[in-house]
């Protein structure tokens, strides 16, 4: 066992690769909590705000949408270096894990938002009308009609998340996030390791494919139509 | 019980506005099942909706057992809408929940049962649409009138005394059509439920309807007993839905056949009498049935017969006359 390390992982360090890994899991976990949080409700205030939608605001919707339009046209890499000073006063840090979150959040939240808003989209009109004609008022129409009958589509577009945030954890690294991306850029690229970056790549790999995996599922389990 | 007075409706669009509804005076009683026919975007849904203020009128006034309803805001407007019961076309059920779910949900809304209690409800409602069987399903697993079912079933769950039918039965076969129609009838028998139904066939309006109005062009154009104005259509638009229902009387006319062509109408008991064979003895005239149909008008017996006469124009003339003095309408063709 040893030997075939050492022959053909031979710069491999079991206890950075756990602790990168373990940074990575956690930066994904946290910012995807957030991301969720922040971004299903801004979605789906986007829906409802939306020309012919219950809340039509056309103007409100305009600002939202501009917002989300500018933050996800902005090159994630700058997005870590713009939101520096707001991540210091938000965690006390840049660094690290904690330092991680909040651009990965701001980064991650209005790509979801859009996602549930047209998840939200495909909701058949009919069915927002016969909630009205029931008496529903809108907060039941949201908990009771829109998100039950949304959710394949609400958590297709989480797992399309996670799996963005999953690259955007790597570019993270850049900044002093840690996790597997630090890991590869830091032995496999800069030093030449390449066994360090190949594992690191393959662990991505294998995190992306559970991921999009459990999603397929799920849709699947919650689809009835 | 429900009255509009000059109600109209117009939409926003993006360039100006379009008038979907004219103003429109309406009258429907407790208990009665008043039918809207027209063509598509004649304004059918639009009325409908303003009846439960799914819209809210651009003028005029709603009432509501003599009140007057149109401001309603909040939950007052909620409470409203849970007088009545709403099916579509689509039927508009909630594919995410089971079938005994999307009953329950109108309760759940209103909340003011227990959970037993609306569990009971709901056990009530599926034996009486004979869905008992299918209550753990999904609507995707359902047939059309099944899914149908299912929207009666949530529409009546409330209690509510009047039921509005959007094209209840334009995406069902036609067997499946009269079961749904003979569940409505029946429910409003028992149930003394009044219903408003839309449809833009003058068959539904014949099984179950007691009075009907033809609309056009966000107008109503005629509106009357349902015999009345199925016998006696008086606007073009409505002599083209009653000519939908004698869809051979066309093919007939076509054919070259000599005598005098006339349509022939009776209703109820004049079904049963001989008047026809009678008066065509006794005037010596005699008659070839060109097309006819012989059916019921909800729970009246009526008949249409297309005739050539043949016989001596005098002779013709006084069988015509006969006819209607003997109260049967005729038509000249
Ligand atoms: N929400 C709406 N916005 C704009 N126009 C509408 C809207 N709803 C209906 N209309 C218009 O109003 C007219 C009547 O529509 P509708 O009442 O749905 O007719 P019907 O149910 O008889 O087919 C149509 O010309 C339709 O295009
Ligand atoms: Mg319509």
């Amino acid at each position: 066992m040893k030997s075939l390390q050492q022959q053909w992982l031979p710069n491999l360090d079991w206890y950075d690769l756990a602790e990168a890994s373990l940074d990575t899991l956690l930066m994904l976990g946290g910012s995807m909590f957030f991301t969720l949080l922040l971004g299903l409700p801004l979605g789906i205030l986007l829906f409802l705000t939306s020309p012919k939608q219950l809340l039509s605001r056309p103007w409100l919707y305009g600002v939202l949408s501009l917002v989300v339009n500018v933050l996800r046209s902005l090159p994630f890499i700058i997005l870590l270096i713009v939101m520096i000073p707001l991540t210091l006063r938000l965690t006390g840090t840049s660094l690290g894990v904690a330092g991680a979150i909040p651009p990965l959040v701001a980064g991650a939240t209005p790509f979801f938002a859009r996602l549930v808003e047209n998840a939200l989209r495909e909701v058949d009109r009919g069915i927002i009308e016969a909630m009205q004609a029931m008496g529903a008022n809108l907060r039941q129409i949201i908990v009771r009609a829109l998100l039950p009958e949304a959710l394949p589509g609400l958590i297709a577009a989480a797992t399309v998340t996670a799996i963005t945030l999953i690259s955007y954890t790597a570019m993270a690294g850049v900044v002093g996030g840690g996790g597997l991306g630090d890991l590869a850029i830091r032995y496999g690229y800069q030093r030449f390791q390449s066994d360090v970056m190949v594992i690191t790549v393959l662990l991505l790999l294998a995190l992306v494919q559970l991921l999009q995996s459990l999603g397929d599922r799920l849709v699947l389990h919650f689809s009835r139509r | 019980m429900l009255q509009l007075i000059q109600a109209y409706k117009d939409y926003q669009l993006t360039k100006g506005q379009v008038r979907a509804l004219q103003p429109t005076d309406l009258c429907i009683q407790q208990g009665e099942i008043f039918g809207l026919i027209g063509h598509s975007g004649a304004g059918k849904s639009t009325l409908l909706r303003l009846l439960n203020l799914l819209e809210k009128p651009s003028g005029g006034q709603l009432l509501w057992q003599g009140q007057e309803v149109t401001q309603l805001q909040g939950s007052a407007l909620s409470g409203y809408r849970q007088q009545f019961g709403m099916i579509f076309q689509h039927f508009n059920l909630l594919s995410s929940q089971k079938v005994w779910q999307n009953i329950a949900l109108p309760l759940a809304l209103a909340g003011n049962l227990d959970a037993k209690a609306r569990q009971a409800r709901v056990e009530q409602l599926l034996a009486r649409v004979g869905l008992t069987e299918q209550a753990d399903k999904y609507p995707s697993q359902l047939s059309g009138g099944q899914k149908q079912r299912v929207g009666i079933a949530r529409a009546l769950a409330c209690q509510p005394p009047v039921l509005l039918c959007d094209e209840a039965t334009s995406a069902l076969d036609p067997q499946t059509t009269s079961q749904i129609l003979n569940l409505l009838s029946e429910l409003n028998q028992e149930l003394g439920l009044t219903i408003v139904l839309i449809t833009h066939e003058m068959d539904v309006i014949r099984q179950v309807c007691d009075r009907v109005a033809v609309m056009d062009q966000g107008r109503i154009v005629e509106q009357g007993k349902v015999e009345q104005v199925f016998l006696r259509p008086q606007h073009p638009t409505s002599q083209g839905f009653v000519a939908q229902a004698l869809p051979e009387e066309r093919c007939a006319l076509e054919q070259q056949v000599s005598g005098l062509r006339i349509r022939l109408s009776y209703l109820g008991e004049q079904s049963y009498a001989p008047l026809l064979s009678q008066i065509t003895k006794a005037t010596e005239v005699d008659f070839s049935i060109l097309a006819g149909r012989i059916d019921r008008l909800r729970h009246q017996p009526y008949g249409q017969l297309t005739l050539a006469l043949q016989g001596k124009d005098e002779h013709v003339a006084q069988c015509v006359a006969q006819l209607s003095q003997a109260g049967l309408e005729v038509d000249l063709l």
